[in-house]
């Protein structure tokens, strides 16, 4: 029975990520069943909290569940009649022997993580700033009660972190009829499935052949920490989900750049903004990929025709950022600061500390037994990308580089006693962020080598 | 044909460099895993499964079964509006973790965390780590590692380590901090 109700409330989660990716796709564009699964996930899972969390002001309990459950399978078919009932499907099964091959190790890469996950316990993150808070919301009717914004003694919880991740988790709780921090780590498996089903997906979106399909998706399965540890796949932190957020973001972002239609660009723009629904640190991942795609269009002088699009594209990310911030000031959340507000005076004093952040960086990017060759091949990828004749190619590196700069830098302004420690507890986690577009990058590179110019499909 | 032949070769031997890597990826993970599980045993202990299978693992420390379950029966009975506070010896990570996970087990009740000091890193000084909100008032005691004095009514023994006592009128808190 248990697998009956948990598979139903994957199913209507992916039913309304369905018809959120339909709706947004342009209309005569062909999806891969990979693709088409991996953003269903995605956007299933930003929906679903996002209307728990809007209609949890009005409802809750059964109400609630089946009101969400109704919007999911409407989402659906809207997208379906917007498409002429017909999905323009790229690719159903493997169409060669490399594909076949790559399908079965992508299952038993899945497999390893489905072990992984229920022979390990959640971690401090997980248990305490995610899970409890969807046992919480589960007790509540689906609602996680206002009080607990403001209650002092729960401060530990991070009561200010967006809900994507709790309400996901408490959707499968409310379908389950219990809270179970066994089965609720599927969300994690299916995350990770999602990261390979788009790696997969832009590997053959490249046009990459042979052994190169298998370098994004194998190099994620052979980095110690994107599958143990804090921040891993299996732990049920929020990290692997923002990467697997930021990696589909980026996607549609460079889709945009090479055929310019606006509405790819507003695939991207919502999937940024769920990133933003997720976890805070998704608000610099939106921020820097709206920077890169403005100042490019600035650049290129196409700004006067882009604009209106990229306006579109902003918008779902600034009301994310606005909505959650103007409620967690409404309810007073409470936030323990780990950071100074950055201004003049306080980067002069702490000037001092850049030579050593930079050293400790550049020491967790070569950390062989978090990263192993991981960050050196971004590396070269980044210099192959650079010396490339493609502009795409060009900007790519940007979509790393530059959060990765925001991440170093904040360390400036850490408030902790050693901000080395700071940096050491937490900076290998914020890589994990931007680790699957350095898996894209490291394509990209070999689409550069392999000699071909763009996607081989439309 | 031959086209065919080459990729296979290609791929065979690329899978070879990958399950190489991949073997010092294990590796890695494996000393990765050791060295983390130094630093936060309970964290990446294993599972023993089921509905409180982190929970349960992170309050192994109070050396029953189904730590999560007991808990919960404790706690549940109380009335929604009354606080707790929770009195351990030390400020310590098994004290932080046995702390968190009790409390978020606990909703709705507002569980506030007062360390004693006792050989710990504060040396001496009791420290009020978290407080309930004001309008909560505090009527339930959790002692962790702490025996109730001779007058106090124990309401609930979770385990030899813990106890559930009602606050006594004008008592301050810290004088439950003598073991």
């Amino acid at each position: 029975m248990d697998f009956l109700l948990l598979a139903l409330a994957l199913l209507l989660l992916l039913l309304a990520g369905a018809g959120m990716t339909l709706l947004l796709l342009p209309k005569e564009r062909r999806v891969g069943a990979a693709e088409l699964f991996g953003l269903s996930f995605l956007l299933g899972s930003a929906v679903v909290s996002a209307l728990s969390f809007v209609l949890g002001f009005a409802l809750s309990g059964a109400p609630l569940r089946w009101t969400v459950a109704a919007l999911c399978v409407l989402l659906c078919l809207s997208g379906l009649r917007w498409r002429g009932w017909r999905i323009k499907s790229r690719e159903g099964f493997p169409a060669d022997g490399t594909g076949w091959l790559l399908l079965a190790l992508g299952l038993l890469q899945t497999g390893v993580v489905v072990g992984l996950c229920f022979w390990r316990v959640l971690g401090w993150d997980g248990l305490f700033n995610f899970e409890s808070k969807a046992r919480l919301a589960f007790l509540s009717g689906g609602v996680i009660p206002l009080e607990f914004f403001s209650d002092p003694s729960r401060t530990w919880t991070l009561q200010s972190y967006p809900l994507l991740l709790p309400l996901t988790e408490s959707w499968l709780y409310s379908w389950l009829g219990r809270a179970d921090q066994e089965l609720v780590k599927i969300i994690f498996v299916l995350f990770f499935a999602v990261a390979l089903c788009l790696l997969h997906g832009v590997a053959r979106r490249l046009g990459l052949e042979g052994w190169r399909r298998f370098v994004a998706p194998l190099l994620v399965f052979t980095t110690a920490l994107l599958l143990i540890g804090d921040g891993s796949a299996s732990s049920g932190y929020g990290d692997f989900p923002l990467a697997a957020f930021y990696l589909a973001g980026v996607i549609w972002l460079v889709e945009f750049w090479r055929n310019g239609d606006g509405a790819v660009l507003r695939l991207a723009g919502v999937l940024l903004a769920s990133a933003c629904w997720l976890k805070q640190e998704g608000a610099i991942l939106w921020l820097t990929a709206m920077m890169i795609v403005a100042l490019r269009a600035w650049l290129d002088g196409a700004w006067r025709q882009q604009w209106r699009t990229f306006v579109e594209a902003a918008l779902p990310g600034i009301a994310v950022i606005i909505g959650w911030q103007a409620f967690v000031r409404l309810n007073h959340s409470l936030n323990i600061s780990q950071f100074s507000m950055p201004s003049s005076s306080t980067l002069q004093a702490s000037l001092w500390r850049a030579p050593a952040i930079v050293a400790a960086v550049g020491g967790e990017l070569l950390n062989w037994r978090h990263w192993g060759v991981f960050w050196l091949l971004g590396l070269i990828a980044t210099v192959i990308l650079w010396r490339s004749k493609s502009r795409e190619s060009k900007w790519l590196p940007l979509l790393v580089l530059l959060p990765l700069a925001f991440y170093s830098s904040v360390y400036m302004f850490s408030l902790w006693p050693s901000f080395l420690t700071h940096l050491e507890s937490s900076f290998s986690r914020l890589l994990i962020h931007v680790s699957l577009v350095g898996a894209l990058l490291i394509g990209e590179a070999l689409r550069e080598r392999q000699g071909l110019s763009g996607p081989t499909y439309t | 044909m031959d086209e065919r032949k080459e990729m296979l070769k290609v791929t065979a031997a690329m899978l070879l460099v990958f399950a190489c890597l991949a073997w010092a990826g294990c590796r890695a993970s494996s000393g990765l895993n050791q060295r983390l599980a130094k630093l936060a045993a309970p964290p990446l202990a294993r599972s023993s499964g089921g509905s409180y299978a982190t929970t349960d693992t992170y309050l192994r420390t109070l050396e029953i079964a189904s730590p999560s379950l007991r808990v919960l029966d404790a706690v549940s009975p109380l009335p929604k509006e009354d606080a707790i506070l929770f009195v351990a010896p030390a400020q310590n990570a098994e004290t932080e973790l046995t702390y968190r996970a009790v409390a978020s087990l606990s909703w709705p009740h507002e569980i506030g965390a007062l360390h004693c000091g006792l050989g710990g890193v504060n040396g001496g000084q009791p420290t009020l780590l978290f407080t309930p909100r004001a309008e909560k008032k505090i009527r339930w005691l959790l002692l962790y590692r702490l025996a109730p004095s001779k007058q106090s009514i124990v309401k609930a023994e979770i385990g030899p380590h813990l106890k559930l006592i009602p606050i006594e009128e004008g008592k301050e808190w810290i004088s439950y901090c003598s073991r």
